[in-house]
């Protein structure tokens, strides 16, 4: 069925069901990806860019969903900082994602310090963000913009902990352990965050998640 | 923005939280057990589909061209294009600076000038003094300074130029050492490089090539014999053996006599058994020496 009509009926929740391609986080590369991370790691351009396209989106999502004032160009430093550090990588794509992620992460991080101490000049409006995409479809982008809008919204109630602990899990494909490491806790730490941070959002959905 | 069709509070409430339920909402196996984390989820998934953002700048160029991932963090760019070193950060203290230029200022004008020129005499003689002017300046600066001070500052080119003499003198006092005389002479032709004829033999050079750079060279063979390598001889071999094996072997005597002794004989200890009167009685000093010795305190008494 799709999205559209789910969200388009009222009293039903839109994720009835979602099938496990559905549930993968797109762009996977499979089994090309380790002769591309080989040419990658050689200094290839063309192998370099199909790794950009296999995790930047969710990266920049990643990012934007934390509040990052500029996404798309902290997700293209992110990036850069893989690329030249792509010699001391080794795995599988699982282990590159976790990795990007964990970059992305204290990246974030190292943004935010920055900015508590310099704040931006000011706040880029929606249209200045350039998240829009030429192939995208206006369909496609004004769907877009509504999820974005409320993940903004429940992100901006949730404690930092257990929304980088949901942020991680959820975009990012961590598991509990890999979001331990990034985030310098214990595997039971972050559980337990997680248990929270869901119990949150059943909290944040039942106070406003009917808003009208 | 958002409506009621988004998230169902019935569904919500009915939820269990725990973390085999996350896992199945993760692996795909969950049946709407966990409404409001599979709804953020599913926005999330929303929000992050699609192509990606378009690259910066400088990761387009990096895509377009290529990079370098052998340097860890650091950015690649060219050996020509890299900046020099970053100037010294450290250096005087706030304060003193302060003082310095307070200092400076202070003077008259006279003053000031005078302070110039002594500050770049002293950097001048200082650079002489560590060798590291040219080789004109060098000179000039070495004649200044012993014209108006008692110091002398080391000269390279006089200093090989007196190693015949040196030689010449210690010879006449009393001798010379011949490996030092060689060391002194390596490392005065070592360092120049100049074609003086004063640098040993370059690796692959033999005494030939060495001849023709003398003024000899006219008279200098084409070729010489090779001769038979020298041997160290064994062990067991005498001189005259060895000798059976050159050139000359026909001209070699029958035996070789044998030398006079030593000068100096050699110590005798003595035996283990004989006293210090038998090993006296043996020397030309013999009808000098006692028959018998008193005896000595016991060895271990203080």
């Amino acid at each position: 069925m799709p999205r559209e009509s789910l969200r388009s009926r009222p009293n039903l929740p839109i994720c009835t069901h979602v099938s496990e391609d559905d549930r993968r986080p797109p762009g996977r590369l499979g089994q090309q990806f380790d002769p591309v991370l080989t040419a990658a790691r050689s200094g290839a351009g063309w192998a370099a860019g199909r790794l950009w396209a296999s995790v930047g989106a969710q990266v920049a999502g990643y990012l934007r969903a934390q509040g990052a004032p500029e996404p798309d160009d902290l997700a293209s430093e992110v990036f850069i900082g893989v690329l030249r550090s792509l010699g001391s990588f080794s795995g599988d794509e699982e282990r590159f994602r976790s990795w990007v992620f964990t970059i992305a992460h204290r990246r974030l991080v190292d943004e935010r310090r920055r900015l508590a101490r310099r704040p931006p000049a000011s706040p880029l409006d929606d249209d200045e963000r350039g998240g829009a995409s030429p192939s995208a479809s206006a369909e496609d982008e004004a769907l877009r913009r509504l999820s974005e809008e409320r993940v903004r919204r429940v992100c901006e109630r949730l404690v930092p902990d257990q929304r980088d602990v949901l942020l991680l899990r959820l975009v990012g494909g961590l598991t509990s352990e890999e979001v331990a490491a990034a985030l310098g806790k214990s595997p039971g730490a972050v559980r337990a965050l997680q248990r929270r941070g869901v119990a949150s959002l059943r909290r944040i959905f039942e106070q406003e998640g009917v808003p009208r | 923005m958002s409506d009621a069709v988004d998230y169902d509070p019935e569904m919500i409430r009915r939820t269990h939280i725990d973390d085999a339920a996350f896992e199945a909402h993760l692996t795909g196996n969950d049946a709407g057990e966990l409404p409001a984390l599979a709804a953020f989820a599913e926005d999330l998934r929303t929000m992050t589909s699609g192509p990606g953002p378009a690259p910066s700048a400088q990761l387009a160029a990096m895509i377009a061209e290529g990079f370098s991932t052998e340097q860890g963090d650091l950015p690649a760019t060219a050996a020509s294009n890299v900046p020099g070193p970053a100037p010294q950060a450290a250096g005087l203290p706030k304060w003193r600076k302060r003082k310095m230029i307070e200092f400076i200022a202070g003077l008259s004008v006279a003053a000031k000038a005078a302070f110039g020129i002594s500050m770049a005499a002293a950097s001048v003689t200082a650079a002489g003094a560590a060798g590291a002017l040219p080789e004109p300046a060098q000179n000039a600066v070495s004649a200044a300074v012993e014209a108006v001070t008692p110091f002398s500052f080391p000269d390279k080119a006089s200093d090989k130029a007196d190693f015949g003499g040196r030689v010449s003198t210690d010879a006449t006092d009393g001798g010379v050492d011949g490996r030092t005389v060689a060391e002194d002479a390596k490392n005065n032709g070592e360092d120049d490089g100049d074609g003086d004829g004063s640098r040993p033999a370059a690796p692959g050079q033999n005494g030939l090539d060495q001849a023709n750079t003398t003024p000899a060279a006219g008279h200098v063979p084409s070729s010489v014999p090779a001769g038979k390598p020298a041997t160290a001889g064994t062990q067991g071999s005498t001189g005259t053996d060895t000798a059976a094996g050159t050139p000359a072997a026909g001209h070699l005597p029958e035996a070789v006599p044998a030398g006079p002794p030593s000068e100096t004989p050699p110590s005798d200890a003595g035996s283990e058994s004989s006293t210090g009167t038998d090993t006296a009685t043996q020397t030309p000093a013999a009808d000098y020496v006692p028959s018998s010795i008193p005896a000595g305190p016991p060895a271990g008494r203080p």
